[in-house]
This record gives C-alpha cells, sequence and structure tokens, in this order.
C-alpha cells in the first residue's frame, strides 16, 4: 500500500474510533462535555472532511495510472498493444522507447494546465458511467478530436522535431489557428484500428486477451509496475478450453 | 408512543430521498461531462482517398455543413491512418479562391466570359471541322493520371471507338509507361503482383530512383517502422543525391546519373557467383530472351560477364565492396522489395531498368510471397487504374488489350458494340510525339483535360509553339496555369470531392471518392464536358453511360473479358470497404493481395505461382544491356541536373502551391548545388545563376545543401516562376516513349550576388 492509502486508513479508522466513543461517552454522561465537544467537532467534521480530501486526491492520483484506465476491460486492447513488443503503433513506440516512464495513458491524453486536469477527469468520469451502464458500443470511438499540444508539450522544441524541415507546415498551421494537422497523420495510429478492434476481427481475441503477444522478458526488478499488473491481469484470465 | 426501533414511512421516505439525490448528483454529473467534453468541430465523416499521389492514401473527411474542415488519415485503410502533409491539408486545398467559375473563350488574343452553350459549341465545330478538313487524325485528347476512371474511360471510348483516332495519350506517359512497359513484357500483363503489406514482412528494401521520403511518405514511414520494429531490416538506396531517404538507408549507393543498369547487371552477376538464385523456381517460372529471341540460361550468365563488379564500379562511381554488399544483401535476406519510381522511369533505357529490376527478384525467386515483391511506386493518384487499366494511352486498348494486335481490337469493338474495323491498327501519337505534332501543325484541334503540359514537358521551348498553333481545349480548375495561358476554350471543371469517381493506386487498389460538395460557379466534371461533348459530335449512343455510376458498371462488366477482371468490385462495396485490389471477379470476392499467387483467381487449381500473363506461364529474365546516355559530361557541360519533387509540393504546383503552409515551407524553385562544387564555382547560398543545357538556359537562385552529391544539380519544377523543364532533355525511351527527365548535362555560372 502506498503512504496516501495508509494515511487514509488512519484517518478513518480514527474516524469510527471517535464516533464510537463519543456516542457510548454521551451515552454515559447525558452530559456534552468540552472535551466530547472538541471530540464531537473532529469525529464527526474534521476526521471525514481530511478522509474526503484524501480519498478524493486518492482517486485523482490513481485515475492517472495505467490500471485505472485498464480497470474497463473495454481498454485492454490498448493496453496490450502498447505492451506489445512487436506493435507499431505509436503507444507501443512510445512506450518502448521509455520516455514516458509512467501514468502512460495520462501523459498522451491529458490537456496542458489546470482546465486540461478537469477535463480529463470528467472525460473519465463519463468513461467509467458509460462503461458501468453499459451504454457503449464496442470498438469504442475517440470523442472529439486528440489535442495535438499534447504531442509538442514532450516533441516540441527537442532537436529531433526541429531538424525535421516538415514540421514548418504543421507549426504555421498551428499558429493560423486552423490544426488541420494532426501528429497522427504522419506517424500513424496511436492505438490499434478500429477495425481491429470490433468483436468478430480476427485480431480482437488477441488484443483482448493476448497469449500471442509479445512481451520481452525483462529481469524481476525491471518489469515496471504497469507491465508487471497487466501481464497478471492477462494471466488471471487464461482462455477456457 | 411510537417505537423508535421501527423504520418509519418518514425514515423511507428520508431514505428514498437520500437515494435520489445520489442518484440526481451521480446521473447530473454525468450528463454534465457529456455536455462539456468537446465534440470536435466536425458534424460528420466521411471514408475517401487523398487526390494528390499514387500511394492512394484512405482519408476520412471531416465536413462541418458544407465545409470540409478537417483530415485524417483512415486508420482501417492500407495506410493505417498514415498520410503526408499535402493530404493533411487536403481542406485548405478545397478553400484556394479565384477558382475558374465560367466557360472563357479566347477571342483578339485574350479569354473573354462565355456559357457552357457558346464555349461548347465552339468546341464541338472546332473538332468537326478538323475531323470533316483534315481527318480523325486531326484531333488528339491529352488526359491525366488525375481524372477518375469513369472519366479516362469515357474520354478514350469516345476518340477510339467514336472519333476513330488512337490519339488519346495522358500526362502518366511522362510518369509511369517505363514501368508499365516493364511489367507488360516481363509478365505479360500490367500491374504489379505485390502490396503495400508487403513491406511489413520484407528483410531487404532495394530503394531505387526513388526519394520516398520526400515522394511517398507514408509509403516510407511503413519502411522506417518495419526498420524501427526490425532492426536486422537493410535498407538499399540508390540514387545520386544524397536525398532524405538515402540519409537514413544502411547503404547508400550514389551512382553516376544514368549508369544504374550496370549495377542491376553487376548484382545479377554477384547473385549468380554466390548462388544466391533460386534455381528451383527459374526452372519452373522463368524463360530468358535476348530482344526476341530465346536464350538458355547459360547465356544469360555469359552475358552478364561484361558487368563483372570490376569492371564496371569506375563508371558507375562506386567501390566493389558496395556493390558486392547490396548484392549480397539482397540474395541472402528472407524476403527482398524493391521500389522505384520516376529516376528509373524517366530514363532513356526505362524499359530495360525496369526488365531488370524484375529480373533481380525473378531469378532470387523474390516474388509473389510476403515481402518479396517489385513494386513500381506511382506519381500520381490515377495513373494505374485511370489511364494504364482503361488503355487510355496512345498503344492502347482496355484491360491490358493493344490497338496493334487485331484480336484485341475486335475483342474491343464487340464490348463497344462498334463496327469491325473501327479502330485504327496503328498506334495514335504518344505524349512527346503529339506536341511535336501540334508543333508541325499536324493536329489542328486538341482537348486537354487536368494536366499541365505547358509546366511538365521537357524541353518546353520547343513545344510551346506547338500548343500556340493547335486550337486548345482545356478543362481545369484555374486559370491561372502556364496550360491555360494557350487555351483557346476553358472549361472550368470539379475539383475532388465535388464529384464522384473510382480511383487505382500502386498496389491494383480501387478506391471511390464520393461527392460531398457542390463545384463552385457553373463548374462541372469532366465527366459531364465529354458526356456533352460526345452529343454534339453525334457520338451520344456510344457514350450511353452518362453518370459515374453508369459508366463504372460498364466498364466493370467489360473488365470481366480480361485477366483485368474487377467486375466484383462495385460502387456499393466500395463505398463500405476501404477499397479492394483486383483481380476480383464476383462481388463476395474479397480481392487479390498477391497477383499471380495462390489465391489470384486466375491462377489454376493446385498451383502456387503462375504468371498467366504468358501463354507458357513463364515470366521473361531479358539480357538487357547497358548502353551509355547520350548526355554525357563535356567541358561545356560539366554537370548533371536532374530533376523532381520535394515533399511539400505536388507535381506543378498547381494547387499545392496555392496552399499557403506549402508554398511557405517548400518556399521557391531553386537549384541545389554540393558545397563543394559551390566552392570550387565561388558561388554562395542565394546566389543568382544560370544554367545552360542543349536546349536552353535559365536563371535561379542557389541553395547549397549536403543533399546534393559533387557533380549533381538538383531543381524541382513546381514554380511556375522558374520553368526548370525548359532546359530538360526531351529525348524518351524508345519502347515506352517515357521522357529522359533525369539525366540532362548542364553548365552552371554565376551572374549575381543577391545578397537577400
Amino acid at each position: 500500500m502506498e503512504l496516501i492509502e495508509w494515511v487514509g486508513l488512519i484517518l478513518g479508522i480514527t474516524g469510527f474510533i471517535l464516533i464510537t466513543s463519543l456516542a457510548w461517552m454521551i451515552k454515559k454522561y447525558h452530559r456534552i462535555k468540552p472535551s466530547i465537544k472538541i471530540m464531537s467537532l473532529f469525529a464527526i467534521f474534521i476526521a471525514p472532511l481530511l478522509s474526503l480530501v484524501v480519498a478524493n486526491y486518492h482517486v485523482f492520483e490513481t485515475s492517472k495510472e495505467v490500471k485505472s484506465c485498464m480497470g474497463c476491460h473495454v481498454m485492454l486492447p490498448m493496453g496490450i498493444d502498447m505492451l506489445d513488443s512487436n506493435s507499431t503503433s505509436l503507444a507501443a513506440r512510445h512506450y518502448r522507447n521509455n520516455w514516458i516512464n509512467k501514468q502512460e495513458c495520462y501523459s498522451c491524453h491529458k490537456d496542458y494546465g489546470l482546465n486540461g486536469t478537469f477535463k480529463a477527469k470528467a472525460d473519465g468520469y463519463r468513461h467509467l458511467l458509460t462503461y458501468v451502464t453499459h451504454t457503449y458500443k464496442e470498438p469504442i470511438k475517440y470523442r472529439g478530436e486528440f489535442n495535438i499540444n499534447n504531442c509538442l508539450q514532450c516533441h516540441e522544441g527537442t532537436s529531433v522535431f526541429m531538424k525535421v524541415e516538415e514540421h514548418e507546415p504543421v507549426i504555421e498551421n498551428i499558429k493560423k489557428g486552423a490544426q488541420n494537422v494532426s501528429c497522427l497523420n504522419c506517424h500513424g495510429l496511436a492505438h490499434p484500428s478500429s477495425l481491429r478492434r470490433t468483436p468478430g476481427h480476427p485480431d480482437y481475441k488477441m488484443l483482448t486477451s493476448p497469449f500471442s503477444m509479445t512481451i520481452k522478458t525483462k529481469p524481476e526488478n525491471e518489469i515496471r509496475d504497469l507491465k508487471f499488473f497487466l501481464t497478471h491481469l492477462i494471466l488471471n484470465e487464461k482462455p477456457k478450453n | 408512543m411510537k417505537n423508535s426501533d421501527q423504520f418509519s414511512r418518514r425514515d423511507f421516505v428520508k431514505l428514498g430521498v437520500a437515494g435520489a439525490t445520489v442518484g440526481a448528483f451521480t446521473l447530473g454529473g454525468w450528463a454534465f461531462t457529456e455536455f462539456i467534453v468537446d465534440e470536435g468541430t466536425t458534424d460528420t465523416w466521411h471514408k475517401s482517398v487523398c487526390r494528390f499521389c499514387g500511394t492512394g492514401c484512405g482519408v476520412m473527411l471531416g465536413m462541418q455543413g458544407k465545409k470540409l474542415t478537417r483530415i485524417r488519415g483512415d486508420e482501417n485503410a492500407h495506410n493505417k491512418g498514415v498520410i503526408c502533409i499535402k493530404g493533411a491539408l487536403l481542406a485548405e486545398l478545397m478553400k484556394i479562391p479565384n477558382r475558374l467559375l465560367i466557360p472563357k473563350i479566347r477571342k483578339n488574343g485574350k479569354l473573354v466570359s462565355s456559357t457552357w452553350e457558346e464555349a461548347m459549341q465552339l468546341v464541338a465545330e472546332k473538332f468537326k471541322s478538323s475531323i470533316d478538313n483534315f481527318g480523325p487524325d486531326s484531333v488528339a485528347y491529352y488526359g491525366s493520371g488525375q481524372l477518375f476512371t469513369e472519366e479516362s474511360y469515357t474520354a478514350n471510348k469516345l476518340f477510339k471507338a467514336g472519333i476513330e483516332t488512337n490519339n488519346v495519350d495522358s500526362n502518366a506517359r511522362l510518369c509511369m509507361a517505363s514501368a508499365a512497359t516493364g511489367y507488360v513484357q516481363t509478365f505479360g500483363k500490367d500491374e504489379p503482383m505485390g502490396s503495400y503489406e508487403d513491406i511489413d514482412h520484407a528483410d531487404c528494401f532495394f530503394i531505387i530512383g526513388s526519394n520516398t521520403y520526400e515522394c511517398h511518405p507514408p509509403i516510407w514511414e511503413r519502411i522506417r517502422i518495419r526498420k524501427s520494429v526490425n532492426p536486422n531490416v537493410k535498407i538499399i538506396v540508390v540514387d545520386p543525391r544524397n536525398t532524405k531517404t538515402a540519409q537514413q538507408a544502411d547503404l547508400h549507393l550514389a551512382v553516376v546519373p544514368g549508369t544504374d543498369l550496370l549495377l542491376l547487371n553487376a548484382m545479377l552477376y554477384l547473385l549468380v557467383k554466390c548462388q544466391n538464385i533460386d534455381r528451383k523456381f527459374i526452372d519452373e517460372h522463368v524463360q530468358f530472351m535476348y530482344e526476341e529471341k530465346k536464350v538458355g540460361f547459360e547465356d544469360w550468365v555469359a552475358f552478364l560477364d561484361d558487368y563483372k563488379p570490376e569492371l564496371v564500379a569506375e563508371e558507375l562511381g562506386l567501390s566493389v565492396k558496395e556493390i558486392q554488399t547490396a548484392a549480397h544483401w539482397f540474395g541472402t535476406s528472407k524476403a527482398s522489395m524493391s521500389l522505384w519510381t520516376m529516376g528509373i522511369n524517366q530514363r532513356i533505357q526505362g524499359v530495360f531498368l525496369n526488365n531488370t529490376l524484375n529480373s533481380l527478384h525473378l531469378v532470387t525467386g523474390n516474388i509473389c510471397r510476403p515481402g518479396a515483391t517489385p513494386l513500381s511506386l506511382t506519381g500520381q493518384c490515377n495513373a494505374c487504374g485511370g489511364i494504364r487499366d482503361t488503355g487510355s494511352l496512345s498503344h492502347l486498348l482496355p484491360g491490358g488489350r493493344f490497338v496493334q494486335n487485331e484480336k484485341d481490337r475486335n475483342d474491343m469493338e464487340k464490348l463497344w458494340e462498334v463496327p469491325e474495323g473501327t479502330f485504327s491498327e496503328r498506334p495514335g501519337y504518344h505524349a512527346m510525339e503529339l506536341f511535336q505534332a501540334m508543333v508541325d501543325e499536324k493536329v489542328k484541334t486538341a482537348l486537354i483535360m487536368c494536366s499541365n503540359p505547358a509546366q511538365s514537358l521537357p524541353n518546353l521551348n520547343h513545344y510551346i509553339p506547338g500548343l500556340e498553333k493547335c486550337f486548345l481545349v482545356v478543362a481545369d480548375i484555374f486559370e491561372n496555369t502556364e496550360t491555360a495561358n494557350y487555351a483557346d476554350v476553358l472549361l472550368p471543371t470539379a475539383l475532388y470531392i465535388e464529384k464522384t469517381g473510382v480511383l487505382g493506386q500502386t498496389e491494383r487498389r480501387y478506391q471511390l471518392v464520393e461527392k460531398l460538395i457542390e463545384p463552385p460557379g457553373s463548374a462541372k466534371s469532366d465527366l459531364e464536358i465529354l458526356v456533352d461533348l460526345a452529343e454534339r459530335l453525334g457520338h451520344g449512343k456510344l457514350i450511353k453511360s452518362k453518370t459515374t455510376a453508369d459508366v463504372w458498371d460498364e466498364w466493370r462488366k467489360i473488365s470481366a473479358e480480361s485477366k483485368y477482371d474487377f467486375s466484383g468490385i462495385t460502387y456499393e462495396r466500395l463505398k463500405n470497404e476501404c477499397g479492394i485490389q483486383w483481380p476480383c471477379p464476383d462481388v463476395s470476392h474479397p480481392g487479390t493481395k498477391r497477383r499471380y499467387a495462390k489465391g489470384d483467381p486466375f491462377v489454376e487449381e493446385g498451383k502456387e505461382i503462375q504468371f498467366y500473363g504468358k501463354e507458357n506461364n513463364r515470366a521473361i529474365v531479358f539480357l538487357r544491356p547497358y548502353i551509355k546516355d547520350e548526355e554525357q559530361l563535356t567541358d561545356e557541360h560539366p554537370f548533371y541536373l536532374t530533376t523532381g519533387r520535394v515533399i511539400e509540393q505536388w507535381h506543378t504546383g498547381t494547387m499545392t502551391d496555392k496552399i499557403s503552409e506549402l508554398k511557405n515551407a517548400s518556399k521557391r524553385g531553386k537549384f541545389i548545388l554540393n558545397p563543394i562544387d559551390a566552392h570550387r564555382l565561388g558561388i554562395t547560398e542565394n546566389d543568382l545563376v544560370v544554367v545552360t543545357s542543349k536546349k536552353g538556359k535559365i536563371e535561379g537562385p542557389v541553395s547549397i545543401s549536403d543533399n546534393e552529391t559533387p557533380g549533381v544539380i538538383f531543381a524541382s519544377f513546381f514554380d511556375s516562376s522558374f520553368l526548370i523543364n525548359k532546359i530538360v532533355n526531351d529525348q524518351y525511351d524508345p519502347v515506352s516513349k517515357e521522357p529522359n527527365y533525369k539525366v540532362t548535362a548542364v553548365s552552371i555560372s554565376k551572374v549575381k550576388n543577391t545578397d537577400i
């Protein structure tokens, strides 16, 4: 467990003990002593509030993790493809080059600044409710447009980016405010195509239960948390035959 | 007294309200997020195809009302969502101002506004008068590898079966004729056997005469990805220039311009010597020929003795080791794939080069299996489907038939329901002959559609007077093209998604472009213009299919009588599928990924490979000797000029040079020199120089770049204020009749410093 989870647990237990003690003391003394008032304040307001803050913070933080995104099984093709060392998708290529070491989904899908955080969380909440109510249809589609500034946040200004003269018209287009050009136009698919993610397609089974997937084996201490999680997720879903 | 332990109605109501409140917050939050999460700027998305090059990328077009606002690569198409910067700016293409909106007629030297009725009446009269007075061969049609298939098919039918002239040619002659002839000679049928998908399986790429990085960027991206996933994959690039493609190669062979047939033959020599040939494949599927004569394997081996690397390396400008490495990589890889384009096709020995490239694959068995194939890349979006397949060249008839072949003529006369003997057995004027015939006043009236020969022809100064003499009808989207300057009648046409039609790209894939917006002004589709002209010339009954859907159905059914059979590719299927590769003989057929191999409907049951284009099912390895290019360096002309495209511009720039992002990035036309040459000549960046060839001279600024090799000057031809083709050599391949754009001997001298 992470520290934040311990803090939340301790706060929760403390609050429970305090409320129980409070109830017992009120029953015993039939009056509210000053010490009980202080305890009441802490038990009824401060501890729950702190718990709420901690819990929210925890949810906000953990929802940035790939594990959280992959919690909805409809997202599995994206995660599994990302780990496939033979995949040519942008996600897999970014994963292989180790530039984004954690929060792989969130790093690319969150826009810049507080507004970006808010939008990402709001969209995550929408995804969650769509998923639990099963009001989606596979293959799922990206809503709206991917913000290419999310690519530029990392790439713009790097020598590799700047030395490619062909980026000039892209920058001009962005400056015009037209944003017709997407990085994905030239650099390929971010994730498996919608056709491959459609139930019934020959690749669908592999993308959702990928025993044929090639994950390069690394020493245990090098296996990152995400790969560990997903590998185990896959192992827990062995095909029934 | 009320029992406090009981769950009262009030408690139930409280609990209900609490539950409803939680539910309302949850659902309200959901509704709120549905409201605030951006849906983008498009109302609808439509599957389509890019307008520009022969890669034929699938695109998704985002429309907002009647406006094209977004372009994305189609993730489910062959290009897997990848398009290039030009395709990404298709929305800007549709916004270009100053389109030609109404027909114009030249009166007293000036183009003046007219009506369709007046303009078409004049066109019909001029055609009739030329035919009546000088015969049907005094008129001509010059089309384009950018028209839809339905349009080229109709023009071909109108002129060959209606007007009864074979004077039908197109700008595809200038870019694909050598590849087409090479395929026909080697395999008996035009068009490649391989697919883009082979890139995902190849272990060795042999890229020759192609700057794939700049000219077919999505294909290069696919090669690059293949290499990045499998670092052992080898990329060999043969190019006199140190292009961006060459810079990323494992082996760059910077050959002297015009000599690369020496390299191909030397590689064949080494493949034989190192026993990297597939004798079993040769015995089963190959025969050897020298010109028209059959020869044996031993004759071929003996022929190659003249191409020992030690004998040819110096002339090639390479080391023996480099040739050996290329041959070794090609011969020992599990699957080798060759890719080429204009650097091979636009050559005096273009057909020989194509033959020999095909031979490299035949003798090593690198053909008709995943990753192993020769694949010529196409320059225009519909040169394959629209020109080659419909036979819209002066020597062809539809479906791979030839005008000189009596059976082929009779077949097409029956299929088009015209009397026997309608077709002339003499090929019409090919592109270069056609413009010469205009100079010589043999062709009096011509219709030019969707092409800009006044900028794209080599040795321009020689052919321009012909354009002035001939009564020229030009159908185009703009009034300010170089060719429009010589038009006697200018007809406004629809562009891209302003009309419907089929495009056929490099890998035999037919794809549909659907009409999404109305053309501006009174512009019409090229098909409407052709149908109108046919009516006015009295051929309305012949041109019975008057809509794109009807023309497609007619052509689809006719194709069933040939090995080009795509009768299963209906509009309905094309609307739903991301293109289909022919042969495709019925509507349930998935299309043919690899031609001549198992899975091709024409390959007999039980056979793995069958080159059915040839009567004995054997492809031909020709003994093709190297002949020195006439354009040799001399003291007077000590440099080679070679021309080509740049990534931001497409062909003569009539479209791309009007898109600010592309225009600003490509800058203006210029000569590009290697720093060593520049230093030797005392030329610095931006100096104004004059470059002179046997054909003339042209002034322009200089840019200095390591992308060029010493002794070679590069210039692109997109800029209408820098008509480089004025000085380019117009000799052509004696078989394909494709001009030798790539090799011109020139001199260069400084005019003055511009100090910009």
